[in-house]
């Protein structure tokens, strides 16, 4: 072969290889781009479809949703109703809670003053029958006085007996009312707090559709970050590739069968690319799998 | 011209006892004007009342003081024995014969005016501001009532006391005039505990304010009697059921010992005279008669002037209710067989006996306190002392009061007097200068007149029966008949007066 040829082979050759290498750049350049297109795109709709705070507002009041929490606030009508039954629930608590004594001794009074009435009717008439039966004045040791007195007072200590029985039993009732009363007011002083909840619950499908926009958002940016990366892939690959048969070619060129066995161009393109033949072109990098992963944001 | 003789004849004159009450000229010739020392005999007659003998001999006992004041008879329930306590020299007695005294020891005592009762074999010694003392039958001694065993309570130092109903009641306190208070059942030394218990009837009386003079139980009612009122309870089965049934107004007691029970009625003196309280079987309201009310002005009288301790007493036996006023020296009498038809009882006056206290015992014989011990009412001495019979009929028109009268004749049927010098007098015109003539009834051989001795009673010798009759004069338009006779040991009755007298010309 002529040096001519050879020139022109060589021209020829490094033509190629300048053709090859505009378009490994080429193919490297556009994985690049889409890779960051990819990665740009992926980025908004992460931004887009961030968790955003939100409030639900109903007749009972309002529930704020915010990154760091949320918080409900009942309207000021529940509010004062809520802290009026809470107080009253206290009171009944209270009451409840009293020295049953007291209270016995309370009611017990309230009966007898509920009976003195009746009580002092029949006494004046005992003591008028008396008088007139000129027994006014009687004092006897079997009955202190007389024994229609006596039946009196014995009648008497008998009622109040029963009205401190009566107290006692009616004032543990009261407790036990208290007790329940109080009972049933703390239950109904949470009560807005749940239809709150409640109207908050109702809200609560919007909610799980917000997550899930961002839960598609962070998908999809994810699958648009690994199609970046595949992109890249893909044009590196696509680059290597050009390379491979650009380095095929030119090998071909100067392993063409000669005489005298080997060649110049096949040694001097030997010697050119150090005899690294199969392995990866100098300047094409191979990505590793960290690499891959942030170029996916993945962790 | 000769004039006509009235006769008029009193049969059992002054049969109605004294009236010095009614229109003396219209007054029935049965009435008596006065008499003294009489009593209506069992015959219907006027007669001397018996006088008292001795029975005490050691009358230094109570010498030195007034006499005695209280007799007591207690028969004992284990043997049936007499114990005959009195009162006197601010002493306790006991005996009849001979006084014992039987004060307990260290209790002094400075006042006469003790009432003495008895429940359940024990006997109790009432005065008001002293400790009361107690007879029991199971020691034989006088203790007060502090020192007795099972005592309890407070001893009440009441002046009046009432056994009855099974209990003590007790009243009129120094204090307390108002309250009325009983013992347990049975224990008149337990004032507190059981069954006691007190009354106060303050607010009962019917005029504001009274207090309680004197209790009485009748008729199964307790009779509460203030000084101006008179209250009685029924329902005493349990005091403590006790109601008023009936109040008395402007009745009450003057005297605890006026009271005395007859059986079938009480009698007591009020500041009219002498009451009676009728049996409340049937009628709700008490049957209140003024008993004294033929002398009601006389006895009224010695009713005010009175400052002693009146006593009384009933003699079933002699059937007669005595009161006697120490101031005045007065006893009246009033005579229980039957009552006058307008309600009163046939009344006599005594003087002299003087009795301090009675005591009818269960024998039924009369016993009297006197100076110097006990005396038995039976005989017609007064101790040794001879005393007057007086009889006065009231003034006597013999049914025409506008025709001057000449007695001319009395003569009288007297019964018994044996030897008793006798005046037969007359008066005018309702003066008092009486004109008498003395006459000696005869002495007889009668032995004794209702007495008895040995059980039989000796009539067998005949009554003497004396027929006086004397010429008198003077005239006037009423004439007043009398007859006063000293008793000395022999009983006297006045069966019958005959006057005759001449009618004179017309005023």
């Amino acid at each position: 072969m002529s040096i001519w040829d050879q020139i022109s082979g060589v021209t020829s050759m490094a033509g190629s290889a300048a053709l090859a290498n505009q378009g490994i750049q080429e193919a490297r350049a556009a994985g690049t781009a889409q890779q960051q297109a990819l990665s740009t795109l992926a980025d908004k709709y992460q931004l887009a479809t961030q968790f955003k705070p939100y409030t639900v507002t109903g007749a009972t009041g309002s529930s704020t949703f915010a990154p760091g929490g949320g918080s409900t606030t009942l309207s000021p009508q529940l509010q004062a109703l809520m802290d009026q039954l809470l107080q009253s629930s206290g009171g009944m608590f209270t009451g409840a809670a009293q020295p049953l004594d007291q209270r016995a001794m309370d009611v017990t009074a309230q009966l007898e003053a509920a009976s003195a009435p009746s009580r002092e009717r029949e006494y004046l008439s005992m003591e008028q029958r008396l008088f007139n039966q000129g027994r006014g004045g009687l004092q006897t040791a079997q009955y202190g006085g007389a024994p229609e007195q006596f039946a009196f007072a014995k009648a008497l200590e008998e009622q109040r007996a029963q009205n401190a029985l009566m107290g006692r039993s009616q004032a543990m009732n009261e407790q036990n009312q208290q007790f329940n009363l109080g009972q049933g007011l703390f239950s109904s002083a949470f009560m807005p707090q749940q239809q709150q909840n409640l109207q908050t619950q109702v809200s609560t499908p919007f909610a799980e559709l917000v997550a899930r926009s961002q839960q598609q958002g962070v998908v999809t940016g994810a699958e648009l970050a690994a199609q970046g990366t595949q992109a890249k892939i893909a044009g590196e690959t696509q680059a290597s590739n050009i390379r491979q048969t650009q380095l095929q070619a030119l090998l071909d060129s100067l392993n063409a069968p000669t005489s005298g066995g080997g060649s110049f161009f096949g040694n001097l393109l030997s010697s050119i690319f150090g005899g690294n033949s199969g392995g990866t072109p100098p300047g094409f990098v191979t990505p590793t799998a960290a690499q891959q992963n942030a170029a996916l944001n993945l962790p | 011209m000769a004039q006509q003789l009235q006769s008029v004849s009193i049969a059992a004159p002054g049969f109605f006892g004294m009236n010095t009450q009614d229109s003396p000229v219209e007054s029935p010739p049965r009435f008596a004007s006065i008499a003294l020392n009489c009593v209506i005999d069992q015959y219907g007659r006027v007669g001397a009342r018996k006088g008292y003998s001795y029975i005490t001999t050691n009358a230094a006992a109570i010498s030195g003081g007034n006499g005695l004041t209280t007799i007591y008879e207690y028969i004992k329930k284990s043997d049936g024995t007499k114990v005959v306590f009195s009162t006197g020299n601010n002493k306790l007695l006991t005996g009849t014969v001979t006084l014992v005294d039987a004060t307990p020891a260290s209790y002094t005592i400075t006042a006469e005016d003790w009432k003495i009762v008895e429940v359940n074999e024990k006997v109790y010694f009432f005065q008001r501001g002293y400790e009361p003392c107690v007879y029991s039958e199971s020691t034989g001694t006088i203790q007060k009532m502090s020192a007795v065993s099972g005592s309890a309570g407070t001893p009440p130092q009441a002046n009046e006391a009432l056994g009855a109903f099974g209990r003590l009641f007790v009243a009129d306190f120094t204090t307390d005039k108002h309250t009325i208070y009983w013992s347990d059942l049975l224990q008149g030394h337990k004032w507190s505990g059981g069954s006691s218990g007190s009354l106060n009837i303050n607010k009962v009386w019917p005029r504001g304010a009274d207090e309680i003079v004197a209790l009485a139980q009748h008729n199964n009612f307790l009779v509460i009697m203030g000084r101006r009122s008179t209250i009685i309870y029924g329902g005493m089965d349990d005091p403590s059921t006790m109601a008023v049934t009936d109040i008395i107004d402007n009745v009450g007691c003057i005297a605890r010992d006026s009271v005395q029970n007859t059986g079938a009625d009480i009698l007591w003196l009020s500041e009219h005279g002498v009451q009676s309280l009728g049996r409340l079987v049937q009628e709700k309201s008490a049957i209140l008669k003024d008993i004294s009310r033929n002398v009601r002005n006389d006895i009224t009288n010695y009713i005010t002037l009175e400052t002693g301790i009146i006593k009384s007493v009933y003699s079933t036996v002699e059937a007669f209710y005595l009161v006697t006023f120490p101031y005045s020296g007065i006893t009246y009498c009033f005579d229980m067989r039957g009552m006058l038809e307008d309600g009163s009882a046939r009344t006599t006056i005594w003087n002299k006996i003087e009795p301090k206290c009675f005591h009818v015992n269960k024998a039924g014989n009369l016993y009297m306190g006197h100076d110097t011990g006990i005396t038995l009412f039976d005989e017609y001495n007064d101790g040794t002392a001879t005393y007057s019979m007086e009889y006065f009929s009231n003034p006597m028109s013999f049914g025409n009061a506008t025709t001057l009268k000449f007695v001319k004749k009395i003569a009288m049927t007297i019964i018994g007097g044996a030897g008793a010098i006798t005046n037969l007098q007359w008066a005018y015109d309702y003066l008092f200068n009486y004109r008498s003539s003395a006459y000696t009834l005869s002495s007889g051989s009668i032995a004794e007149y209702n007495v008895a001795e040995f059980n039989v009673g000796e009539y067998s010798t005949g009554v003497v029966i004396t027929r006086p009759s004397i010429n008198a004069s003077g005239s006037g338009f009423v004439a007043t008949i009398g007859i006063t006779s000293e008793i000395d040991g022999a009983a006297l009755s006045i069966q019958q007066i005959d006057v005759l007298a001449l009618m004179g010309r017309l005023v």
